[in-house]
């Protein structure tokens, strides 16, 4: 009898969510609703600066779809927004997730923590949660729009790990706040946060490109992708992962997503809906002819890009080529040249026989 | 209480599921996966609402044809290897 240790079974878990057709991480969005105005975010401005909350599912619709997930073969479940800590039931749905058995992780702006409400979470289960935090904090709160959200945020962020959660603290990386990333390395080295930054910029859920314009240029992406502090995990170092006919990406294999209307997508950044949980089982959208069909697809299925020469090095979102190019079987824009970005870290990597880091294998 | 009367529980804050048949369990605190394999699988489950020692034993006799002497230094060294991991509890 043993306990197997950590390498191998992130691979075999995976294999083992693919023979049995089921996703093994799942994204709920509980609710669009956010006191924030992120230049930036990918949800429309109108959705956002919602007050009420007409559509949203309840706390009894969400313990259901959490039931479901579970039978399903969820194990990561990631509470989303929006802002998540609007919705007063927060507690309530983790102690329900818990009972589920997942390993349960917030994405907040931690701007609404309080300390009762981190210590309620943190009895009631969470392990992670991941913070937004863009930059100093006239950086920040220009990028939020809301001056005092760097210091609350930052509050939340303290009090969730004093609660014993463990707190990653995260930016895209954005012309808006590429200076300040040296500032969020220390903070979180000083304050005990892990860190994650993300070149990745996309268009609003509606198409609104606006958000694009903060892209950092490929000149100083260059100078990010190389330095080892930003661990930026560059595409092209298992070629053999992009060999056809491997699919498209995980979405909708690995991965299911919810809207916090009950729409059930492949994942947050491919909005494709397939069914919804209020008129249809979770299982039944799963296993729905579109869900099977779009599982279905693989690389060989690409308009062009099987014949590109960065192909080994492309970061392809299927769902950033839909919602930015209009194909989500086309070239991406964004990934063609975050492909040559990465081409040029990693020739340049082999010349200078710099290591090569790892490809990022697992959830954990 | 004495060490042969001590239950115990898997611990309360991992998550787990069986996956096509496979058992995952994941421990955040520590960023880690397990698999608890062979007979490991069905004493994992028996740890679910906390066992002393006697009733693993007795339980794995009772599935297994094993010596009884076998049955209860497997017992011993799997629980030592999920204390080690800090994935079991004693409850009282």
């Amino acid at each position: 009898m043993r306990v197997r240790g950590r390498e191998s079974l992130s691979w075999r878990m995976m294999e083992a969510a693919e023979k049995a057709g089921a996703p093994h991480s799942a994204m709920v969005e509980l609710t669009w609703r956010c006191p924030l105005r992120c230049r930036h975010c990918y949800l429309p401005a109108a959705e956002r600066a919602r007050r009420e909350e007409p559509a949203e599912l309840g706390t009894g619709e969400l313990r259901r779809v959490f039931d479901e997930m579970a039978e399903l073969g969820v194990l990561y479940l990631t509470l989303s927004g929006g802002e998540i800590c609007r919705r007063p039931d927060l507690p309530e749905l983790v102690a329900h997730a818990r009972r589920n058995s997942f390993d349960v992780r917030l994405f907040t702006s931690g701007a609404l923590v309080t300390p009762p409400l981190a210590a309620e979470l943190a009895r009631r289960g969470v392990a992670r949660a991941e913070i937004s935090l863009y930059g100093r904090e006239e950086t920040h709160d220009r990028i939020t729009g809301v001056p005092g959200s760097y210091g609350r945020s930052l509050a939340g962020a303290r009090l969730l790990k004093a609660n014993g959660i463990a707190v990653t603290i995260k930016a895209p990386l954005m012309n808006l706040n590429i200076p300040d990333y040296p500032f969020l390395v220390r903070l979180a080295e000083e304050e005990g946060f892990l860190y994650g930054f993300d070149p990745t910029v996309v268009p609003r859920d509606d198409g609104d490109k606006t958000p694009t314009a903060f892209r950092c240029s490929d000149e100083v992406l260059g100078k990010v992708f190389r330095d080892p502090r930003l661990r930026v995990s560059v595409q092209g170092d298992r070629p053999e992962d992009h060999d056809t006919p491997t699919p498209l990406c995980e979405a909708g294999r690995s991965y299911v997503a919810l809207g916090p209307n009950g729409d059930v997508y492949p994942c947050l950044q491919w909005r494709a809906v397939l069914g919804n949980v209020r008129r249809n089982a979770l299982k039944d959208i799963w296993n729905s002819e579109e869900a099977r069909r779009r599982r279905a697809m693989t690389r060989a299925d690409y308009a062009v890009c099987n014949a590109c020469d960065l192909l080994a090095y492309c970061p392809r979102c299927t769902g950033v080529a839909e919602r930015e190019d209009g194909d989500f079987l086309g070239p991406s824009a964004a990934a063609c040249r975050l492909a040559r970005l990465n081409r040029d870290v990693l020739v340049g990597r082999s010349r200078s026989g710099a290591e090569r880091p790892a490809a990022e294998a697992h959830p954990l | 209480m004495s060490p042969r009367s001590v239950k115990y529980r898997q611990a309360s804050h991992l998550a787990q599921r069986r996956i096509a048949g496979e058992l995952f369990v994941v421990d955040p605190r520590h960023r880690c996966l397990h698999q608890p394999q062979g007979a490991g699988d069905p004493l994992w489950e028996w740890l679910k609402k906390g066992a002393t020692v006697e009733e693993l034993v007795q339980n794995l006799l009772r599935d297994y044809d094993v010596p009884r002497d076998t049955a209860e230094k497997d017992v011993r060294r799997f629980l030592r290897e999920l204390k080690r991991k800090k994935i079991v509890e004693e409850v009282s």
